[in-house]
């Protein structure tokens, strides 16, 4: 049919202009995150979770707990309800029989005179602990039932959808408490109270996926080399459908804390003395009035935040995934010397 | 004013996006005159479609921009004409046809509507009159005006092309701009909407510019061709000159990629190598990594405009007058 | 051994709707030499897409026989069929969604070569996946590459590496070229030619391009509404086309030529929707030839001179 051989279409390939010289799989991920770091918003997301990762792990040196320093787990009642930056009388009498007086931590003590800070540090810990495993097993259960109803479709997606509508509709706060109810109170309590609720938001986003994937030719392409259903789901459709995943996940996250520590403000979460925030949080709602401000506004602001911060860093995943917006990023600098190099073209003109 | 409608003049667009610099289109030069028809052809990424936008002044700006030269327009340069005066242009006397008739009509509006809100906007009309003229425009593009109520989904690609080319023509625009307004239909269908804008053309005595990457639609429609590669004409000429009389290697090259069906070609002759890159074009001539006669001045000199016949424009170093 | 290679007889593919039956394909046979290609050409809707799916089961069959090698291959059980796929392969239409985006190129290639086990380890894993972007024309710095990095060209060059990658002795080509620039096209169409004789392969070769399918077939047959309405070697197709779908048809084909004016048949309205088709010639409605008889019953592909088949009652009556 034609003279020119591959080989000599080889040569040609070789010889043509070439911009890339090949990349591998962490490009991919250093393009996210390129896109993801132009989002001032999300990287401060970003940094507070990485901090409040920090004070979790440091949790034990940053309120080691001394003689006269109450710890975060011990109950000192001299030491009741200071606020930040006040001193407490120890009951100690020093050399010349005065009481000896002692500081507390940055963000004061609580009613039985255990450390704030040291409790919202090692708080963190549990939020943190709680917020992953719920997030990690209800996205593992979520992705699969959706993976399965999008693929199959029929009568198996008709059995998951209907059983993922059931959940949605009772409210997560509700399904939450009557879970956390039933059972004995403890972490797992939490964990699968809180994630009972959030299985349906995974199922329903993979399934979308899968559903627009399950048709692409790439899928039936891997079919025609005889490609079985799991190595469909596995190799070809999964790993297209991260991206809002991971996204729904970050958001997850927060959704998590936000529901554990409301359980645990209501009471039936963990049980006392676990500092949780949410249970900390409740305990200062007693003493709100008294003008203990400090036991409510510490624990307040670290759900918050990390909430705030969790928000803000899926809001920004959201963006640097899109592939909509991955060439739309355009030059101020260069455009506007453009203009300016029209202008002094233009002003030159005139003056001749 | 000139004999000219439209004259562009050494036309560049660029697009100045985070990765670099897109030199969409390069020192573009053409001219139409009223009536006439020119072809603007050329591979995906030629800059085809940004010339469009850019004479409609739709270019999205930033990250675009037009960064050098004239689009006169009935001896006014639409570039300086403020965004206000610019609507009254666009769609009265400049209108444009898209090449997906799908995403271009609105879904939820009765197509007769869509033709009437475009006769509203420009021309002085009651309500009442603009629907009659609608349908006058829907039986001249052969639908039948009792399907003025009917929504674009319930047409057929070519039909609904159809519906797109009256929306064009209702103001009686005095240039047409179609953007590969076949490509998305089948042969036969194609056939009738070349025929009915050749017909069209005529009777609203409109000036055409055909963008299509087929040069078979060129020689059944068009009066003049301009050859299009990274941005820039490489070659411009009357049809019957360009089909006949090629000169630039880049237009043999294309001639000669296309399976003939009159001839019987044992091999095709395809262009080595792939479009440049716009954000990276190559110093010189653009065409000169691909070219079979590309010389070492090639790379360095950028080849003027050179007529190599009355009305035929070439971009090439083997023209250069008093050259090789 | 006889030299057909492919032999499909009265396939048939009825896709259930809300409206009723959608006749993708209905009732068509032809057959294919070894070593030829077969054009299957025909406009959007006509079938000719499901006819290359079906025949390698990549979608089930309603009726019919798809004769490989001597067996049906409609009727083969599922290890057999797994044999079935290791010769008869697909290269797809769009090579932007025919491509997995996570995977890089060599991770495609070598897919058909993991799933069958066809490499003993992964240094002859990735010796035979050099090999194919070699034969290909792929440079191997490619190898680590994913597809949005590359041009239409070299994606659909990815696509015919991994269809090579089985041996296969039959490729199904659907719409290969029409997603690429003519200069481009021009290259794979020669790269495919170039395929076809060194690894001695069967084509069966679907396109809307008239242009296209002339250039690379030996058979041309040509589809609508699910039949196929003229079936001949190319050259004779081309030069005297009888049934008048085929004539307007090609008379429809824009040429880059100035100075060849040809005689163009316009056909009214548009293509009839496949769904419960009515008795009859399927293209009475746009005909410029129709008699009252089209209109009640359907012409039988018949074999009107030695090679050449035509359905239609005008030109069958005409011959006999």
């Amino acid at each position: 049919m034609t003279n020119v051989n591959p080989q000599k279409q080889m040569s040609k390939e070789a010889m043509a202009p070439e911009k890339f010289a090949g990349t591998k799989r962490l490009d991919r991920f250093m393009e996210v995150w390129r896109r993801f770091r132009r989002n001032p918003l999300a990287v401060a997301g970003l940094v507070m979770i990485l901090l409040m990762g920090v004070l979790a792990i440091s949790a034990d040196w940053i309120a080691p707990g001394t003689e006269f320093d109450p710890g975060y787990d011990i109950q000192n009642l001299p030491a009741r309800l200071v606020r930040p930056g006040d001193t407490f009388n120890t009951g100690f009498l020093d050399d010349y029989g005065n009481p000896i007086y002692e500081s507390v931590g940055i963000f004061g003590t609580d009613h039985l005179g255990r450390d704030m800070l040291g409790r919202i540090a090692h708080g963190s810990r549990i939020t943190l602990l709680v917020a992953f495993l719920v997030v990690t097993i209800s996205m593992t259960l979520g992705v699969t039932l959706g993976a399965i109803a999008g693929f199959y479709g029929g009568v198996s997606d008709n059995i998951i959808m209907r059983v993922i509508d059931v959940i949605l509709a009772m409210p997560t706060i509700l399904l939450a408490i009557t879970i956390a109810a039933a059972l004995d109170p403890g972490l797992h309590t939490i964990i699968i109270a809180v994630g009972v609720g959030a299985i349906p938001g995974y199922a329903r986003i993979t399934r979308a996926q899968v559903l627009t994937l399950r048709d692409q030719e790439f899928v039936e392409a891997a079919r025609s080399v005889g490609a079985n259903d799991f190595r469909l789901i596995r190799k070809h459709i999964l790993p297209n459908c991260m991206a809002p995943i991971i996204v729904e996940a970050t958001m997850g996250l927060a959704g998590a804390i936000a529901s554990a520590a409301a359980l645990s403000f209501l009471g039936i979460g963990l049980a006392p003395p676990t500092p949780e925030w949410g249970a900390m949080l409740a305990d200062g709602r007693r003493f709100m009035l008294a003008g203990e401000w400090h036991m409510t506004v510490f624990p307040g602001v670290a759900i918050a935040m990390i909430i705030f911060s969790l928000n803000m860093m899926g809001d920004g995943l959201r963006d640097a995934f899109d592939p909509r917006l991955r060439s739309a990023g355009f030059s101020k600098k260069r455009f506007k010397r453009q203009l300016q190099a029209i202008e002094a073209k233009k002003a030159g003109a005139k003056e001749v | 004013m000139s004999e000219y409608l439209l004259d562009v003049k050494n036309l560049s667009i660029y697009f100045f996006i985070q990765e670099g610099t897109v030199h969409a289109v390069n020192d573009l030069t053409f001219t139409l005159k009223p009536g006439e028809t020119i072809g603007l052809v050329g591979e995906t990424g030629a800059g085809k479609t940004t010339t469009a936008l850019g004479i409609m002044s739709l270019v999205q700006s930033p990250p675009g921009m037009v960064v050098d030269g004239q689009i006169v327009f009935e001896g006014r340069d639409l570039l300086k004409l403020s965004e206000a005066e610019m609507r009254k242009v666009r769609g009265s006397k400049i209108s444009m046809i898209f090449q997906d008739p799908m995403t271009s009509l609105n879904p939820v509006i009765p197509v007769g509507d869509q033709i009437a809100e475009v006769l509203l906007l420009h021309e002085n009309l009651s309500a009442a009159d603009a629907r009659i003229k609608a349908t006058e425009m829907l039986t001249k593009v052969g639908i039948r005006p009792e399907r003025a109520k009917e929504y674009p989904h319930q047409f057929s690609g070519g039909m609904r092309q159809r519906v797109g080319i009256a929306i064009a023509l209702a103001c009686n625009p005095l240039l047409l701009i179609a953007d590969e307004p076949t490509t998305a239909l089948d042969v036969t269908i194609q056939a009738q909407v070349l025929e009915l804008m050749k017909a069209l053309k005529v009777e609203f005595n409109t000036s055409l510019i055909m963008i299509t990457h087929d040069l078979g639609i060129v020689a059944e429609i068009c009066d003049k061709v301009a050859i299009m590669y990274a941005g820039s004409a490489v070659e411009t000429a009357d049809k019957y000159e360009l089909f006949r009389n090629p000169k630039h290697p880049y237009t043999i090259g294309l001639l000669n990629s296309i399976p003939d069906i009159e001839k019987d070609e044992e091999s095709l002759k395809p262009i080595k190598g792939l479009m440049p890159d716009p954000m990276n074009l190559p110093g010189g001539c653009p065409f000169h990594p691909r070219c079979d006669h590309a010389t070492s001045r090639c790379a360095e000199v950028v080849p003027p405009r050179v007529e190599v016949a009355k009305g035929h424009f070439v971009k090439c170093l083997l023209f250069e007058e008093g050259g090789a | 051994m006889n030299d057909i290679l492919m032999d499909v007889k009265n396939l048939k593919k009825y896709f259930k709707t809300k409206k009723g039956p959608l006749h993708a394909v209905d009732d068509i046979s032809f057959q294919i030499k070894r070593g030829e290609t077969l054009g299957l050409v025909g406009e959007s809707g006509c079938g000719k897409s499901t006819t290359g799916r079906v025949i390698l089961k990549l979608i089930e069959a309603t009726g019919g026989e798809v004769i490989f090698e001597g067996e049906d291959v409609l009727k083969l059980n599922k290890k057999d069929t797994r044999t079935f796929r290791e010769n008869a392969q697909f290269v797809f239409q769009d090579p932007f969604a025919s491509l997995n985006p996570r995977m890089s190129i060599s991770q495609i290639i070598s897919e058909p070569l993991i799933i069958n086990k066809k490499a003993a380890d992964k240094d002859d894993l990735m010796k035979q996946v050099r090999k194919l972007m070699d034969t290909v024309g792929l440079a191997l710095r490619l190898e680590n590459v994913y597809p949005h990095e590359l041009d239409g060209g070299r994606r659909q060059r990815v696509g015919i590496a991994r269809a090579l990658a089985l041996n296969p002795k039959f490729i199904v080509h659907d719409e290969p070229v029409s997603a690429l620039d003519v200069s481009i096209q021009a290259q794979v169409l020669n790269l495919l030619g170039d395929l076809q004789k060194e690894l001695s392969l069967t084509y069966l070769f679907i396109s809307h391009d008239l242009g296209v399918i002339k250039h690379v077939s030996n058979n041309i047959a040509v589809m609508y509404l699910g039949k196929i309405v003229e079936m001949s070697d190319y050259k004779s197709m081309f030069l005297a086309p009888e049934h008048p779908y085929t004539k307007a048809l090609l008379s429809a084909i824009p040429v880059p030529n100035v100075d060849i004016t040809r005689e163009r048949i316009i056909l009214e309205g548009d293509v009839p929707s496949p769904i419960n088709p009515p008795p009859g010639c399927r293209f009475y409605g746009r005909c410029f030839q129709r008699k009252d008889s089209c209109k009640d019953i359907d012409p039988e592909l018949k074999e009107t001179t030695p090679g050449r088949f035509v359905a239609c009652h005008v030109v069958n009556e005409g011959k006999a």
